[in-house]
């Protein structure tokens, strides 16, 4: 017979060993749970049709108006350019398939998904909060929205607040002309908005110091910071994220290119498309 | 008082209180806004006109505000669609309350009203078919809802449209172009349109500007769908022709030409009218303008958009004696669309003016430009 005290070792072992077992217990079932809900949507969803098209024809059909540079366009030679073709051309090769684009005006692009003319919508395509339940949306490769560019070789910009008592470049009516008074009569800014024609005479703005910041979108950023000393401040001013659409039933092929693009956002491939595709982008 | 008898008392004056409630819920206004003294349109070119798009606007001030805005910018016209999906979307279950209240606000801004006509519900095509979609064994109900519109708003919508830029697969329901059949469906429809009110004006739906390929899986040149129209019998079928007019990258003022979609294409519809013997019958613009998004391909800079859309109005009311309205797309959306049909809209879904509206503003007054350098 023991003692006491030389069993509340042996005991506290005992009441530990039971109470990882239930957290094991636990934790099982959680998974066993998990597993079977997916399985459950992925019930009533049926299986995914595209997925399995795609691997049988060997060919990823892809929608796009092709009217877009630098996101989509046809060239004199006929061929499909951009970014977007650039980003479905790499999701291809990743699945092993071949990529074949479809010009359609981009008014029909969700009734051509619909009617299965093509396997995904590749197309600068905002988020539509309104067709959640029509297709299935993948994560956003890129916020599209409008950005603040200031000048590094000025008094700095830190925030939408620096910009009390500056001069701001904009497209003459464009989004960013409207923003920029709204800015002003909203934050009480005392701004002076300087309004160009075209794209290129407000970067010609910056330059002649006729202007201390820009305020235009994340593509034409991209370009205008190829061509001078501009950094971003803040975030974006408005969200325009764009993303790749399929049919609701395509959980797999959604889930699969959300992978791709997740691992391209880590390993700087995305952003090597931005910079190639953007550069001389107005 | 036995207990009985007081309970009685204290039923009654419960159920004369519920009453009194219900009675004062009934004379309270029920209604939020109000329609105002009646308005007219103050401008100085009465052909001007916009595509409203009031659809899936659901507030009330806010369809009021949209047309209110339309009449200050100096516009008598308005194109709307009244999608026949959403007041019949049961057969012969008709509910007119949005309709009603679009063109009771209309009318009350001074506005007329030019109806597009289509958008099939369920019942009234095939599973797994696009709105867009309509056999002919459904022909017969397209044309008596659009009876059963014209007799509702006779007197007071004086033009519809049947359907919309049928020459487009998109549009017929991603089937090949048809213009026989589309022919016949303009036939049944306007028939049946007059016998609900001889005075109403059917027109014949505005294409899309295309030069599409012949055998095109996607679309049909319009001037070839126009001629195709007539020569399957259209001719006796419509009171006039809705035009889209779009610019595209090219000013208002370029010539018109087979091989080029711009403003000017109009003059080659009204050509085809002409040629099959229609010169007496009135063309209404009903979608048309610039657009003027960064980056498609078919857009303008925003000040080039202010300058053609002006001189547009101005183009219909000097050069064009044939067309009626310049309806121009699109006045305003519900909600920011986040497409490149944002940057067709004159005035933000948060009731914003553009530059483009405001300078339209000052040259429907007659007053120096705001963004354009020189005046009207």
């Amino acid at each position: 017979m023991t003692s006491p005290q030389a069993r509340r070792p042996g005991a506290l072992r005992s009441a530990l060993a039971t109470l990882r077992r239930r957290w094991l217990w636990v934790l099982a079932a959680l998974l066993v749970f998990l597993w079977l809900s997916r399985r459950a949507a992925d019930v009533a969803l049926g299986p995914d049709a595209t997925w399995s098209q795609v691997h049988e024809s060997k060919v990823l059909r892809v929608g796009m108006d092709a009217s877009y540079p630098p996101f989509e366009w046809i060239d004199a030679e006929g061929r499909f350019q951009g970014l977007d073709v650039a980003l479905a051309e790499a999701l291809a090769a990743r699945w092993d398939v071949e990529a074949q684009f479809f010009d359609v005006h981009f008014d029909g692009l969700y009734d051509a998904l619909r009617t299965d003319k093509f396997d995904v919508i590749i197309s600068a395509l905002p988020h539509d909060r309104m067709l959640t339940r029509d297709v299935l949306y993948s994560h956003s490769y890129l916020n599209a929205g409008q950005v603040l560019l200031a000048r590094t070789d000025a008094p700095p910009i830190a925030s939408l607040e620096g910009l009390d008592g500056r001069r701001v470049a904009v497209e003459l009516g464009a989004q960013a002309h409207q923003l920029a008074r709204q800015l002003a009569r909203d934050r009480g800014l005392s701004l002076e908005i300087v309004a160009r024609q075209e794209s290129n005479e407000v970067l010609a703005a910056l330059a002649e110091g006729a202007a201390d910041a820009v305020i235009c979108d994340r593509v034409t950023a991209y370009a205008y910071m190829q061509q001078a000393p501009l950094v971003q401040v803040g975030p974006p001013l408005t969200d325009e994220p764009l993303v790749i659409a399929a049919r609701l039933d395509a959980t797999t092929t959604i889930r699969e290119i959300n992978a791709a693009l997740a691992e391209w956002s880590q390993d700087g491939t995305l952003e090597g498309f931005k910079r190639r595709w953007f550069q001389d982008s107005f | 008082m036995t207990r009985t008898s007081s309970s009685r008392l204290k039923l009654a004056l419960r159920a004369i209180l519920l009453l009194l409630f219900g009675w004062t819920l009934n004379v309270l206004p029920r209604r939020l806004v109000v329609l105002g003294p009646p308005q007219t349109v103050v401008t100085r070119n009465p052909k001007m006109g916009v595509h409203t798009r009031l659809t899936d606007e659901v507030e009330e001030w806010k369809i009021q505000r949209t047309l209110a805005l339309v009449r200050e910018m100096g516009a008598p016209w308005i194109v709307e669609y009244f999608p026949w999906a959403y007041y019949e979307p049961a057969k012969g279950r008709r509910d007119w309350g949005h309709a009603d209240m679009v063109v009771e606000h209309a009318l009350n801004q001074g506005l007329k009203v030019i109806a597009r006509i289509d958008f099939v519900p369920q019942w009234a095509r095939p599973e797994e078919t696009t709105f867009r979609y309509l056999d002919r064994d459904h022909y017969p109900d397209y044309a008596n809802f659009l009876h059963a519109f014209v007799s509702r708003y006779r007197g007071r919508v004086g033009h519809v449209v049947i359907w919309n830029e049928p020459n487009l697969s998109f549009e017929w329901g991603y089937r090949l172009p048809d213009p026989e059949a589309y022919t016949e469906l303009l036939c049944q429809a306007y028939a049946r349109a007059k016998d609900a009110d001889p005075e109403v004006l059917v027109l014949a739906a505005g294409l899309a500007p295309t030069m599409a390929p012949p055998g095109s899986e996607w679309g049909m040149d319009d001037l070839v769908f126009l001629q195709r129209m007539y020569d399957a019998g259209a001719g006796a079928c419509l009171d006039g022709l809705a035009i889209h007019a779009y610019g595209f990258t090219f000013p208002p003022d370029d010539l018109a030409d087979a091989n080029q979609v711009n403003y000017a294409r109009a003059e080659l519809l009204r050509e085809v009218m002409v040629r099959n013997g229609d010169g007496h019958k009135p063309c209404f613009i009903t979608e048309g303008g610039w657009n003027d998004h960064p980056r498609w391909t078919k857009a303008v800079r925003p000040y080039e958009r202010i300058a053609y859309t002006i001189r547009a109005y101005e183009k219909a009311r000097q050069e064009w004696p044939w067309c009626e309205a310049v309806c121009l797309w699109a006045f305003r959306y519900p909600w920011p669309l986040k497409t490149y049909q944002d940057y067709f809209a004159f005035v933000t879904p948060e009731f914003i003016p553009k530059p483009v509206y405001v300078d339209v503003v000052r040259y429907a007054r007659g007053q120096p430009y705001e963004y354009l350098e020189s005046g009207p």
